[in-house]
Formats: C-alpha cells, sequence, structure tokens
C-alpha cells in the first residue's frame, strides 16, 4: 500500500442553478488572455445537449481517455507511443474552433463614437479572430436551457446511444421535458490519460494533492494532451502555442483557500476535500474488464482516513499529521464513499476522475410534481425513479457507464432524505422505516441531509495548507520588512543575505530573517532560542544589550558599519515596545501568532509593559486565524478609519503623498539602510516601528514624533470602535516626548490641519474643464 | 441665479450636481439621513431601529463614488430590508426581525383588499384570471397561425435566469455564454408553422411596436406563447426591423399598461398610487404578438 493524498471535488447537481457564476469567475482569474479567449477551464452546459466542445463525449471521434488492449492491458485510446511517434508531425485529433466555439466581441466604440442619425446605435458582434462583423451561431453554451433541441438535441451523444440501445426512446416533447446542468472543470484523474499523452513530459500530477498542471517551460505544443483528455479540459493557447488547463485554483488551495469556481458558486454546491488512496493499486483498477465495475474498482483505490493502519502508512510516507486530520474530516470522503451518493463523470474513460457529481434527482421531482403528485413523498418518488426510465438511464450513461442500478440506488438515497427531512420538518416524528428502506439509520441521514444541505464554508470546504514553512527555518523570528545595510560608502551597496522565502498565509514574499545583528560578524551560528534561556524579542540568538548602537559593543568598528554607529542609546524598554507594537498591527499570519509567546515574555521583562498589549495578544491567540485576518483585513486594509500609513492622515491620496512617502525613504537611507517594502508604502507604521526598534532608534523616534498627529488620530479612531489595538497606540505615543491629546479637536489643533486636500492639479467641477463656449 | 430663488443655495446647474443632490436626499446614500429616519420611524413603532444605520453618519455615496464601482448602498427606512453587518438584501427584512408593521389597514401581511371596487369586480383576493381575449377587445390578429407565414402567440417576458433587470446578462462573457443578443424562445410547433429554424431572425410585431430578435427554438416551450427575456439591452446586436425600418426595439416595445378600474382605487389603506406600478399588479403583460421569420440580411 501506498498511501498518497489527493484534493477533490464534488458537486451536487441537484443545487446547481445554472448561473454560470463559476464559469465567468474562473474565466476572469485565468483565461481573460489572448490565445485563449475561445478557453473555459470551467464550463456549465446543459444536459441533455452537446457540451463544449460540442460532442466532447464522442470517443470514436476524439479517441480520448484510456481502453484495453487485447492483452486486457490499459492502453490509450489514441495509440502507444509507437503509433504517436510517427504521427507526431501530423496535427493530432483534436477539436477545432467551430467544435469549441468562434469568439466574438462587439463594436462597442460605436456606442459612443456614432455620428448623430435617426436610429441610436447599437454594437454589432465582430470576430475576435478574424476582427470581421460576423453573424453568432455557436457559442460556449448554445444550448443552454436545451434551447435549440430540436436541432441539435439529436447530437447529444448519450441521447443517440440511448434511442440506439433503449426500448424508451428520448422524445423531445414538452411533457416529457427534463435537464439538468453539468458543471465541468478538469477532473484531475488519478489515471491522467492527457500526461501519458505527452511526448515531452511536460504535464504532471503533483506528488503531495494529485492536481494536474502543465509545465509551461516543458510544453512543445504537440497538442497531443488535448486529444488524450476525454472531458477536452486542457486546451491549447493559440498566442503562446502551449497547453493549459484548470489548474484546481493551487496558489490559492495552498494557502487554504477554495478554487474560485467553488468560492464564487451561488448554489453552494461545491465540497472541496482531500482523499487518500493507494497508488499501487490504481493501475489495476482500472484495468478491470468491465466498464460497469469501474466505479466499485475507484471506490477500492480510496482509503479510509480513519483506518489506523492507513494513517500509520500515510504518516510513513510523509503526510503531515494536519493533513491526515483534514482527510478525516474531508466532505468529498463523506459523499463519495462513506454515503456514497457522488459518482464519477464517465468512468468508462479509465482516467479515474476526482471530481465527482451528486446526481439530481430534480428531473425527476419536477415530473412528479408537474403531473400533480407530492413530489416528496417516499413512496411516490421511488416508484416515479423506477418508473422514469429516461432521465436515470441518462444519468447512469453519465456516471456509471450506463448501469442503471447503480444511479437508482442514489436517487432513492437523495429521495428517502427529501422524504425523512420534510417529515421531521412538518413536526413529525422521524420515520425510521425510510432510511431503512435505502439502507441507512435515521442518525446516518440526518448527517447527510447536513452535510448536504446546511454544511457551512468551513465543512464544505476542507483544504490542508501546503507545508511551505517545513521549508523555512521558523526558530528565528524575522523582521517583517528587510531592511537591508548599505555597504560602507558605496552608495547603493549590495544586500547580504537577502534571499527571499515566503510567509506561510500568503502576503507573498518577505526577505529572510536579515536584522541589523547580522550586519555584525560576530552573529553567525548564533542558537536560536530555548526553553530556559531569556526570551528576547526579534533576536534571541544574540546575547542581551547588544542592539545596533547600544551595550558594549556600540560603536565598535567591527560589529555595525555605517552611519548608524554611534547614535546615543535607546532606551532598551522602548525597544521591546516598538516591535512588539509593530508585529502586533501587522498581518497576522500564521508567523506572527506563532511569536505571541515570545513577545509575552519580552514584555513581562518590563514592569507594565505587557498591559497595554495583553488584550491584542490574547485576540491574536484565541481567534481563528481566517477571522483574525479576515478582522484585519477589514479593520486596517479597507477602511480609512484605522488606517496604519502615517502620511495618509497628513495628505491622504493627494498627489503631495509621493513627495511625503519620498521623504520616509530617505529617512531609511540616511541611517544606512535600504528597506524593502515587500508592497508596502514606507509610512507604513510596523515598517516605522521597526525601523525604530532595530535599525535607528532616534531616526525612528523622530518620524514617529514627526507624525505623532496620525498616531494619535489613529489611537482616537481604535478607541472610538473599541479595537484593543488603541493601547498599543497608547504605549507607543507614551514613548513620545508630550503628553497625548484628550480629543480629535486637539489633535487638529496640534497638527494644525484638517483633511487632506488637493493643493495639485484641477478640481473636478473646474470651470476650466468644462466644454469652451464658442462666441 | 443672483437674486432668484436658489440663492445661497446649492447650485444644481450641471447633470453631476443633480446626481448629487438626488444622493444626499437618499436615507440609502446618505447616512445621516438614515440614521434619522430610523430615530423617527423608532418614535413612530415603538420598535429599535436605528442600530440598522449606526455607524453610518459618516458614510456618504457620492456621485464621483458610483462612477468608479458599484457602491453598497446603506440599509434605510425608505425599503424594508436589511443590508447592515454585509447581510444581503431581502425584503420585509425589518417588518419581520424588528416587527415594524406591515403598510396595511392591519398592519399585519395579508392579501385580502377589502375596498368596495375590489369587491365589486370580484378581486377582493389574488385569483386566477384568464387572459383577455386581445382580437375582439383591441382588434389584435386572433391566436394561432393564419396560413400566411405568420403566428400569433402570447407574448411573455419573464425575468432570465441571469438576471432581474439588466445587470451582467449583456456583459461579453454572459453573451459568449448564451445566443450573443436577443432573443425569442419559441415552441417547435411555431416555429415549424412558420418555417423558422433555431437562430433564425425573427420579428415580433403588434399594434404596440416590434421586436427584432433571434429565434431560439426548444422543446421546453409550450405552444402558442413565446418567451421573450426581460431587459435584453438594445445596444447590442439589434438590427433594424423590416416592419418601420427603424431600429429593432426591446421586450417592452411591444407590451402596453392596460389600465382596469381597480387599478384606479386609490387613497385608501396601502392602495396609492407609486412610481412604475399604478395600484395593485402591472398587467402589460397580457400581450399578444405576431411573430414572422424576417429576411436573414440584417442591417444595422
Amino acid at each position: 500500500m501506498r498511501v498518497m493524498a489527493q484534493m477533490g471535488m464534488v458537486m451536487n447537481l441537484d443545487k446547481c442553478i445554472g448561473c454560470h457564476t463559476c464559469s465567468v469567475t474562473c474565466k476572469q482569474a485565468w483565461t481573460n488572455r489572448a490565445g485563449m479567449e475561445y478557453v473555459w477551464f470551467n464550463n456549465v452546459e446543459t444536459r441533455p445537449g452537446q457540451g463544449y466542445p460540442r460532442r466532447y463525449e464522442d470517443q470514436d471521434r476524439w479517441y480520448g481517455g484510456w481502453t484495453l488492449n487485447r492483452r486486457g492491458k490499459l492502453a490509450l485510446k489514441a495509440g502507444g507511443r509507437v503509433k504517436k511517434l510517427f504521427g507526431i508531425f501530423a496535427s493530432p485529433v483534436q477539436p477545432e474552433l467551430k467544435d469549441y466555439y468562434e469568439p466574438w466581441t462587439y463594436d462597442y466604440k460605436t456606442l459612443v463614437d456614432a455620428p448623430l442619425g435617426d436610429d441610436f446605435p447599437v454594437a454589432r458582434p465582430k470576430s475576435l479572430i478574424t476582427g470581421e462583423d460576423t453573424k453568432i451561431t455557436w457559442s460556449a453554451n448554445w444550448d443552454d436551457d436545451l434551447g435549440g433541441s430540436t436541432e441539435h438535441g439529436h447530437l447529444d451523444p448519450i441521447v443517440e446511444k440511448i434511442r440506439r440501445e433503449s426500448e424508451d426512446k428520448i422524445k423531445f416533447a414538452y411533457e416529457q421535458t427534463f435537464m439538468f446542468y453539468l458543471p465541468r472543470i478538469c477532473e484531475h484523474c488519478l489515471n491522467p490519460s492527457c500526461m501519458a499523452s505527452c511526448p515531452s513530459g511536460a504535464i504532471y500530477k503533483r506528488v503531495e494533492d494529485g492536481i494536474v498542471l502543465v509545465d509551461q517551460d516543458r510544453c512543445r505544443g504537440w497538442r497531443q494532451c488535448v486529444t488524450g483528455c476525454p472531458y477536452k479540459k486542457i486546451y491549447f493557447n493559440h498566442k503562446t502555442g502551449k497547453a493549459e488547463k484548470c489548474t484546481f485554483c493551487y496558489p490559492r488551495v495552498e494557502v487554504g483557500l477554495p478554487t474560485v469556481c467553488s468560492e464564487t458558486c451561488v448554489g453552494r454546491l461545491r465540497y472541496l476535500g482531500l482523499f487518500l488512496y493507494d497508488a499501487d493499486a490504481v493501475t489495476a483498477a482500472a484495468s478491470v474488464t468491465d466498464p460497469q465495475d469501474l466505479y466499485d474498482a475507484q471506490m477500492d483505490v480510496l482509503l479510509d482516513p480513519h483506518d489506523p493502519r492507513v494513517q500509520a502508512e500515510a504518516r510513513a510516507q510523509g503526510i503531515p499529521d494536519d493533513w491526515l486530520d483534514a482527510a478525516r474530516r474531508s466532505p468529498v470522503y463523506a459523499l463519495a464513499k462513506v454515503y456514497k451518493v457522488a459518482l464519477p463523470l464517465h468512468p468508462e474513460y479509465r482516467t479515474m476522475p476526482m471530481v465527482w457529481y451528486v446526481p439530481p434527482l430534480s428531473p425527476v421531482v419536477d415530473l412528479l410534481r408537474d403531473q400533480g403528485h407530492d413530489g416528496e413523498d417516499a413512496g411516490n418518488l421511488f416508484g416515479a425513479i423506477d418508473a422514469l426510465r429516461i432521465p436515470v438511464e441518462y444519468l447512469a450513461e453519465l456516471f456509471t457507464a450506463g448501469d442503471t442500478g447503480r444511479v437508482t440506488a442514489v436517487l432513492r438515497k437523495l429521495a428517502a432524505m427529501r422524504s425523512f427531512m420534510r417529515g421531521i420538518s412538518m413536526g413529525e416524528d422521524p420515520d425510521e422505516s425510510i432510511p431503512e428502506s435505502v439502507g441507512m439509520d435515521g442518525q446516518g441521514m440526518y448527517d447527510m441531509y447536513r452535510l448536504m444541505a446546511i454544511a457551512k464554508y468551513s465543512e464544505r470546504y476542507v483544504i490542508p495548507t501546503a507545508h511551505l514553512e517545513q521549508a523555512h527555518d521558523l526558530e528565528e523570528p524575522g523582521l517583517l520588512f528587510g531592511f537591508r545595510r548599505r555597504t560602507g560608502h558605496a552608495g547603493l551597496g549590495t544586500v547580504r543575505r537577502g534571499e527571499r522565502q515566503t510567509r506561510p498565509g500568503g502576503r507573498g514574499h518577505v526577505p529572510r530573517p536579515a536584522g541589523p545583528a547580522e550586519l555584525g560578524h560576530h552573529c553567525r551560528g548564533d542558537k536560536p532560542a530555548r526553553e530556559g534561556e531569556p526570551a528576547e524579542l526579534g533576536r534571541p540568538r544574540r546575547p542581551a544589550g547588544t542592539f545596533p548602537g547600544q551595550g558594549p559593543g556600540a560603536g565598535h568598528p567591527g560589529r555595525c558599519r555605517g552611519p548608524a554607529v554611534n547614535r546615543p542609546a535607546m532606551n532598551r524598554r522602548d525597544q521591546v515596545v516598538y516591535l512588539a507594537a509593530a508585529w502586533c498591527l501587522s498581518y497576522p499570519d500564521g508567523q506572527l501568532v506563532g511569536r505571541v509567546p515570545l513577545v509575552r515574555a519580552a514584555l513581562s521583562e518590563f514592569p507594565g509593559a505587557l498591559a497595554g498589549f495583553a488584550p491584542v495578544l490574547d485576540l491574536l491567540e484565541g481567534t481563528p486565524p481566517m477571522e483574525l485576518q479576515a478582522q484585519y483585513v477589514r479593520e486596517f486594509d479597507l477602511g480609512r478609519r484605522h488606517a496604519l500609513h502615517l502620511s495618509y492622515w497628513t495628505d491622504g491620496d493627494t498627489r503631495r503623498r509621493g513627495e511625503v512617502l519620498g521623504l520616509f525613504k530617505e529617512a531609511y537611507r540616511h541611517s544606512g539602510v535600504l528597506v524593502d517594502l515587500d508592497g508596502e508604502l514606507p509610512d507604513y507604521l510596523p515598517m516605522v516601528l521597526e525601523f525604530a526598534a532595530r535599525v535607528d532608534g532616534e531616526a525612528g523616534q523622530e518620524l514617529l514624533q514627526r507624525y505623532r498627529a496620525s498616531l494619535e488620530m489613529l489611537r482616537l479612531g481604535l478607541l472610538r470602535d473599541n479595537l484593543p489595538h488603541a493601547r498599543i497606540l497608547a504605549a507607543v505615543c507614551a514613548t513620545l516626548p508630550g503628553k497625548s491629546p484628550q480629543d480629535e479637536q486637539e489633535v487638529m489643533r496640534m497638527a494644525g490641519y484638517g483633511p487632506p486636500t488637493e493643493s495639485v492639479g484641477l478640481d473636478p467641477y473646474d470651470p476650466r474643464l468644462l466644454p469652451v463656449r464658442r462666441s | 441665479m443672483l437674486g432668484g430663488a436658489a440663492d445661497g443655495r446649492p447650485a444644481m446647474d450641471t447633470d453631476a450636481k443633480m446626481a448629487e443632490a438626488i444622493l444626499a436626499f437618499s436615507g440609502t446614500t446618505n447616512g445621516i439621513l438614515s440614521v434619522q429616519g430610523f430615530k423617527d420611524l423608532e418614535v413612530r413603532t415603538g420598535m429599535k431601529l436605528a442600530d440598522l444605520a449606526e455607524g453610518s453618519e459618516e458614510k456618504f455615496i457620492t456621485f464621483a463614488q458610483t462612477q468608479a464601482g458599484p457602491v453598497p448602498v446603506i440599509t434605510s427606512p425608505e425599503w424594508s430590508g436589511s443590508e447592515t453587518g454585509g447581510r444581503r438584501y431581502a425584503p420585509f427584512t425589518i417588518n419581520l426581525e424588528r416587527l415594524k408593521p406591515f403598510h396595511t389597514l392591519t398592519g399585519r401581511m395579508h392579501f385580502f383588499l377589502d375596498h368596495d371596487w375590489m369587491t365589486d369586480i370580484g378581486e377582493g383576493l389574488p385569483i386566477y384570471r384568464p387572459p383577455l381575449d386581445m382580437h375582439r377587445l383591441f382588434g389584435e390578429p386572433r391566436l394561432g397561425s393564419d396560413g400566411a407565414m405568420e403566428v400569433t402567440v402570447r407574448y411573455l417576458t419573464p425575468h432570465s435566469k441571469w438576471s432581474i433587470h439588466s445587470e451582467y446578462q449583456d456583459n461579453l462573457l454572459m453573451l459568449s455564454l448564451s445566443r450573443g443578443g436577443p432573443t425569442v424562445w419559441m415552441s417547435p410547433a411555431d416555429a415549424d408553422a412558420i418555417k423558422v429554424h433555431d437562430n433564425d431572425w425573427v420579428e415580433c410585431t403588434n399594434v404596440n411596436g416590434v421586436l427584432v430578435a433571434r429565434a431560439i427554438v426548444s422543446h421546453r416551450m409550450p405552444a402558442g406563447v413565446v418567451y421573450v427575456h426581460h431587459a435584453q439591452e438594445r445596444t447590442i446586436d439589434v438590427p433594424k426591423s423590416e416592419a418601420t425600418g427603424r431600429r429593432g426595439g426591446i421586450h417592452n416595445s411591444v407590451t402596453r399598461l392596460l389600465v382596469k378600474p381597480s387599478h384606479l382605487a386609490g387613497g385608501y389603506a396601502r392602495l396609492a398610487y407609486a412610481f412604475n406600478y399604478l395600484g395593485p399588479t402591472g398587467n402589460q403583460r397580457d400581450m399578444v404578438a405576431t411573430v414572422r421569420r424576417r429576411s436573414q440580411e440584417v442591417q444595422y
């Protein structure tokens, strides 16, 4: 047994309203680029319907997926390596633009540019390929809501098959109408045929979470993957000449966020979570003879995350404990394997798809209701599932290689749940006979209902974060901003240790810890803080009292170079307060939260210092990270009430601000450091505080005092909104000369300024902007 | 304006300033008004309401903000829903959760209208009324096909699944996920009668006006009815019509408001004139129109 983890998705089709929000947000995020105009990583098809691209399920034409060869071994339907090699320069079998659609835009410019005429102007369609006028004859979703069924309905490969093989023919008649929506993304298969098709080895399946990606550097544009994927979810970018595909939004998933399509889903029909599977068993499972056995085989590959043997094996394979925990809480595992209501899409392609679907009961319920029956009565529903063969056969062709028994079993479970819960919400005693009739008990059925009907965000999306921190040395808390010493007098100098690392939690890159202490030669090889050692903020690995320009080493030429040396010693307590404040006011990612004990310990070395910080530290420790970060963004990033940028208060978003920000940078440079702003503005309060604490106490305090009014305004703003951070601001202000003002009026008087106003440029209503009147 | 009535008052001499004035007068865009409105309502109803808007006093949505992007409005007593704390708007939230009385005689939600006129015409309660015979009443053509290449159908304008009025359905991405312009949903039987195929250009006409659009033929539609989804914009892909030679219209080009006596009942309880709808319900959707296939060479 080789245990591997796989990110998977389940979509509950009963909840899909076909709004296309997933498609639009996905396109905006991923394929809103030249060369990708026709590409929809996520699309929503109305079924019965041809889908996108047209008739992609017709593998007799497209040769996608796997088949069993004469020896019963798996082989690509499009042919093995030898065939591929001989045909490599021929254009592979792949859908053309007419099979996707010819993307278009409109002549929007006419709407504003048209000369005065008898009719109002109108934007006519223009092809995005040729740029010429065009008549729209096909789109990414032409047959939406069964539109055009008279012309195209019979072209749905499943309709064709059922008409050919079943005694009940699908008729496109008003009275027998059934339809549902099928949202599709890449299946991130366990046995991906696209990957096997690639002659360049550019497609890979990530070891840690099974996401299938195309390496853009290795892709040579052979397009064999487009043929190989039976779901036609790999697309050719005709500008770059490379293949692109759904990425399962891995940059989001890595930091614990759901994919864009899931996040924005209006119907909340998507579930994300982990599967554990036995990688050694995949090939055998994909090779079972009867396509209708593939579902069972796929289920057997999935491992029970509660099984201690599986857990032990997973640990041995290096799967971290929090991932195992996530696998136990996985909603996709529950729906697929525990409740057995989620089914894979087209298992007969033998790719072991990992995006699963709960088949829709609504076609059955709707038909019942339209015929005047009670669509929630268990008896009626069970009868209808058996009687209404057409929807069931159609679903079976999609999800179980034509095995209607399995689809019926799932639909009966859904019908039983609907009926059972209706009884409960009508105030009746739970009717245990209903769950029993589908082999479940009342509690299990209730749990399933909870997961399918009212599961909250955190229950629908159980996403363990990527273990980036293993790559980092978290034992030494570093600076948030990269203050880099300018060397000697050589102007802009070089960076001493500027390797970058990613902060887990995701605000991009910050430099590796590179504090002033490292600038001296003596600091290398110092040990990280251990229990029992004196807790010292920021630099546990240095002996106490050796902040630059302070303690016995201050002024020693070998210790620190540049103008920062020989500054008068700064109060040690102030230094700790500044650093603690810098961290408490920064974005609360995991790393910062992890430093809370250290901050607490350091502050408690100074009598009374901890009190002002305690509420925020408690908040940091006692709040779930998502909530904490949401609060931070809400309070500090989005609004202007608590702006953490000092010159925002004095200069706002006026054109003067650039100059003022330049002065901050100049102050830093004057102290002999370059600051890696990391996307922040140089007047960001935590940066100024860190500068004061770690680089140049005097200059830092000077800056703080110069923007004292901003600090006080911020303090009063925080106070007004009952945010505990107000006390931190009070502690910082207390280190500065002079008493804190009582209210905002007093601050205004102190600073002698009002709200920021623009002193450059033209007012929007400036008469100079009005059209020149001809006289 | 020197010496005029507007002396010393804010100028509204440009459209932009007029827009600012409107924004200043609504509680949804002016937080002070919202809070004040709720406080007044507290006095009138005895229920706690002002907290729905408190903290919004300093919010003021300017015209420039609305130009820069969509701005969420402030919860206001002018409407019955609440968006406080990031909630999505739903009607009657304030009535249901804060027990603000409904605007009815009883203060409760009810469907019965005890106005004499409503009683006389049998509409004291919402009931089914068959569609009007537009042929006998207004001389519109009879329903069905008349042998010529025309079919007269009931003309319905439901909201599409994508929009209430115009938002986003005419966005390029959404158009790429549909038919890319105005459409008429038809049943196969009606389409057959006038030899219309899916995606053919058709014109819907009656005494009110004309609509030019492309047909979507689907068995999902019953015979004798067409759907023209509400508020498909006429800025996108609307050619000139053969009937008038002018730009083909929008869904409402072929509809008109039909006034009946109950619409005029007013000044009693909640029955009063209000903008957009006159009286109990809008029934301008009770329409028939004649559909015919037109030349497929369209002119813009």
